[in-house]
């Protein structure tokens, strides 16, 4: 059933090419086709989101069944024990040993809020782009370069304040 | 909507997973959990939104709030001391009342509902893609949103600026980390 | 692309903000403090001189954003109140060789570049003509001070910023919550069609009301909503508090005019019965909670709400609600600043409970005079402006048409009581003898000179604003009266 990825890819793409060929005219009175008319069109994205779901979670479930086989045998001699251990790439980490609640450092917090606020700066500069291809004159570069320009200062200043050097100390 | 059997039968899984996943948000101990329950909402919520043409909410929903949001809710649980697995028991009258608040907004809601679903819904509501939404939002006309636009960079801005300055400037051995300035923003 | 004249101040205001970050990040350490804190108050004032310079004799249009003329004042407000934070917030700055009881701000030039947004976000808030530009204001008004409450190192400030952010973002989904509601109601988010959709008997309308009403609400610390006032007046910094007390208040204020005299306009009478609820309430629960206070921050808190009250009740009469809460919001502005440059300096080495205050006449004449002053502006007492400030909203509320005779006379005996609590301050800053322990842990008060000035023009202010007539029809017909 795996093999069905690829057909189902293609017919989202599909979707979504179909999408971007609208005219300015239907973009203008901000109409569009009905998806919810045809609702086949997404079928194959709930099939793709049912797939995406199912792998992670028959994954943990192999593994955990496996596993109680593993635990079952469990009396062996102790260099067989190892292969039950977690494994990194031979070295014992914070991952792999210990508890999963680890305090992180308020590094990853900043870099993580940064993330954020860029992320929300892309979803806005996304229908930007496709605006742009109807633009006329210099005005949406004006408007383009206000909204960047304030948040590149932004940037800039937490560049100049060691917000984004990994290794000083916070 | 043009309502057929699969529309309905899809709007009827996401709304249970959004009420589920919420409730168990809410219900939960482990904040890590809960952390995860409300991804499981956003998706819900994001299907909805899919379910009713818009599709870019939708997709926006996936990378912002399922990408980001929820992401940094988790470093927040994370950068804490064991907030993660420390259980926070709220009392039997925080309970009660909750419910009871609860119960009656639900009471108000649907009240009110069934005497004016015919003029909730827009009759001529058609769906939005991404071409309508650029094209609005740069609008500079009486009907977009141009300055809201760019409004919002500033908001990005401060928004970023201040939880970066007082991430930046913890006390030595402070545990207590609570602002989530950033997260509010959205 | 020809910007209208109206647009100036608030293309000002972002580029206030830019410069200021770009010198904080880019300039030296000397030449930064001095341009960020000079820069930041003198470029505020300034704009607040361009608001009344440009201010348009009528709406003036700029695609969904529209200048109104009644909005002038209240941008004067918002102006007058960054900048007088900026300049309370001088001796908690770095390099000004001053120290405080709580420390110093993690960092002066954040927080002075938040105070520039937080106005903008007020500026977008007064000129919406939409429910996303309203919402977006909101948030822009309301997000950096979340920061700044957390601007001190101590853990009362961090407590204060926590529970800030949580009400605020409750308060901010409620809101949304609401304007979802008025969409799905009035079908559009445009103002100027939901005031002609959005009519009484549409019930889905008023949940939408209700909620949207819930959210500001919060903002404006009316009393249902006002449980977060005292604790987060406590804990954060002595600038932001003063500044949420005020400019916060207004943008709130200003937020809720627009939409009753806009989308809600239809809405009349049972809009009138919620807001003359709200004003009962506000009044006693303020009052109640002002009398028995120990700190200077709480009470004001508390003071606040009831002040609300006195507000919520002129938006009940008519044409006159308009000017007459403009007029009270500059006079209760310049009225709480005073106070808090006050206790600010008092609080830079001593807590600020009413007992560290006894005994203030003697140790520092000027501030004690001030804080009277303040204090019986607050109160309501002729000559000073906080009388004229409550007596046109009594009038307001008197209004052929909307005679609310009940509230009118209800409010007036809550001016009685509130008299009451100002007075026990002023009793406690004069009258009452400072015992020993008092005033063995009593050092002496330092006033920055720039503080000091600024306390003088404040008092002479508030007096002018009483006294002559011409200040006070000045703001009428700024308001479009």
């Amino acid at each position: 059933m795996f093999f069905d990825f690829v057909p189902l890819i293609a017919a989202v793409s599909d979707v979504t090419s179909a999408t971007q060929n609208k005219t300015l005219e239907t973009a203008m009175d901000t109409t569009g086709p009905i998806i919810s008319e045809n609702v086949h069109h997404f079928l194959p994205l709930t099939i793709l989101v049912c797939l995406a779901l199912l792998v992670p979670v028959s994954m943990l479930l192999i593994s955990w069944f496996a596993g109680k086989y593993a635990r079952v045998n469990r009396d062996l001699s102790d260099q067989s024990k190892e292969k039950h251990e977690p494994f990194e790439c031979g070295i014992q980490t914070a991952a792999t040993v210990g508890q999963a609640d680890e305090r992180f450092s308020v590094k990853f917090y900043i870099i993580g809020m940064l993330f954020l606020v860029f992320d929300l700066e892309v979803a806005f500069l996304y229908p930007f782009v496709i605006r742009f291809k109807y633009a006329e004159g210099w005005d949406l570069l004006w408007v383009l370069l206000a909204f960047l320009v304030l948040l590149e200062a932004g940037y800039l200043y937490l560049f100049r304040k060691g917000a984004l050097d990994w290794e000083k100390e916070v | 909507m043009e309502a057929t059997l699969t529309t309905d039968i899809l709007f009827y899984l996401f709304s249970a997973a959004i009420l589920g996943c919420g409730l168990m948000a809410v219900t939960v101990k482990n904040l890590l959990h809960s952390a995860i329950a409300l991804m499981g909402c956003l998706f819900g919520t994001a299907g909805l939104f899919l379910l009713l043409d818009h599709e870019f909410v939708a997709l926006m929903q996936i990378l912002v709030y399922i990408g980001g949001v929820v992401i940094f809710i988790i470093y927040a649980v994370l950068l804490t001391t064991h907030l993660g697995t420390r259980y926070l028991p709220a009392s039997t009258l925080k309970y009660i009342s909750g419910v009871t608040l609860a119960a009656i907004v639900l009471g108000l809601v649907l009240h009110i509902d069934p005497q004016a679903t015919h003029t909730a819904v827009n009759p001529d509501r058609t769906a939005t893609t991404i071409d309508a939404i650029g094209y609005r939002l740069l609008d500079g006309s009486t009907n977009g949103f141009l300055i809201p636009f760019e409004v919002i960079s500033v908001l990005l801005l401060s928004a970023m600026i201040g939880a970066a300055t007082i991430a930046k400037h913890q006390k030595p051995g402070a545990t207590n980390d609570e602002d989530e300035t950033g997260g509010s923003a959205s | 692309m020809t910007l209208p004249t109206a647009l100036w101040t608030d293309i000002a205001l972002g580029s206030l903000a830019c410069i200021i970050l770009l010198s904080e990040s880019l300039l030296g350490p000397r030449l930064r403090k001095a341009i960020v804190f000079h820069g930041a108050w003198i470029g505020l004032v300034l704009i607040g001189i361009l608001t009344v310079c440009t201010a348009p004799e009528s709406e003036q249009a700029i695609g969904n954003y529209l200048i109104r003329p009644w909005t002038i004042p209240f941008r004067l407000c918002f102006c007058i109140a960054g900048a007088l934070s900026v300049l309370l917030s001088r001796n908690l700055l770095s390099g000004t060789g001053h120290t405080h009881r709580r420390g110093l701000l993690v960092s002066g030039g954040v927080h002075i570049f938040l105070i520039i947004c937080s106005t903008l976000g007020m500026f977008v808030v007064t000129g919406a003509q939409d429910l996303i530009t309203f919402l977006v204001g909101i948030e822009l008004a309301t997000i950096p001070l979340y920061v700044q409450a957390a601007m001190l190192r101590d853990d009362f400030s961090s407590e204060a910023s926590a529970k800030y952010l949580i009400i605020g973002s409750l308060s901010t989904a409620f809101t949304v919550f609401g304007i979802s509601y008025l969409y799905g109601a009035g079908n559009s988010v445009h103002f100027d069609t939901l005031a002609q959709t959005l009519t009484a008997d549409k019930h889905f309308a008023w949940v939408g009301v209700i909620f949207v009403l819930a959210g500001i609400g919060f903002k404006l610390s009316a009393a249902p909503f006002h449980m977060w006032a005292p604790d987060i007046y406590d804990g954060a910094p002595p600038p932001v508090t003063a500044y949420i007390a005020s400019s916060s208040k207004a943008a709130g204020l200003a937020g809720l005019i627009l939409l009753v005299y806009g989308p809600f306009q239809q809405l009349g009478a049972d809009l009138e019965n919620i807001f003359m609820f709200l004003a009962i309430i506000s009044m006693t629960i303020g009052n109640l909670g002002a009398l028995r206070q120990k700190r200077f921050n709480r009470f004001m808190a508390w003071s606040s709400v009831a002040q609300i009250g006195f507000v919520l009740m002129a938006l009940t009469g008519g044409d006159l609600a308009i000017p007459s809460i403009a007029f009270y919001l500059l006079v209760y502005i310049i009225g709480n600043f005073i106070a808090f440059f006050v206790v600010n300096c008092l609080a830079s080495n001593r807590p600020e409970t009413f007992s560290n205050m006894r005994g203030l006449s003697k140790q520092s004449p000027l501030l004690a005079l001030c804080l009277l002053i303040s204090m019986f502006s607050l109160a309501g007492i002729p000559p000073l402006g906080g009388f004229f400030g409550k007596f046109e909203l009594f009038l307001a509320a008197a209004q052929p048409g909307h005679e609310h005779f009940y509230l009118i006379l209800f409010a007036a005996i809550n001016a009685v009581v509130s008299l009451y609590y100002y007075m026990i301050v002023v009793k406690d800053i004069y009258i009452t003898e400072p015992t020993h322990a008092d005033n063995s842990t009593c050092p002496a008060i330092a006033i920055l000179p720039s503080q000091r000035l600024t306390l003088v023009v404040l008092v002479i202010a508030i007096i002018v604003l009483g006294v002559w007539p011409a200040a006070h029809s000045w703001i009428f017909t700024l308001a479009g009266s």
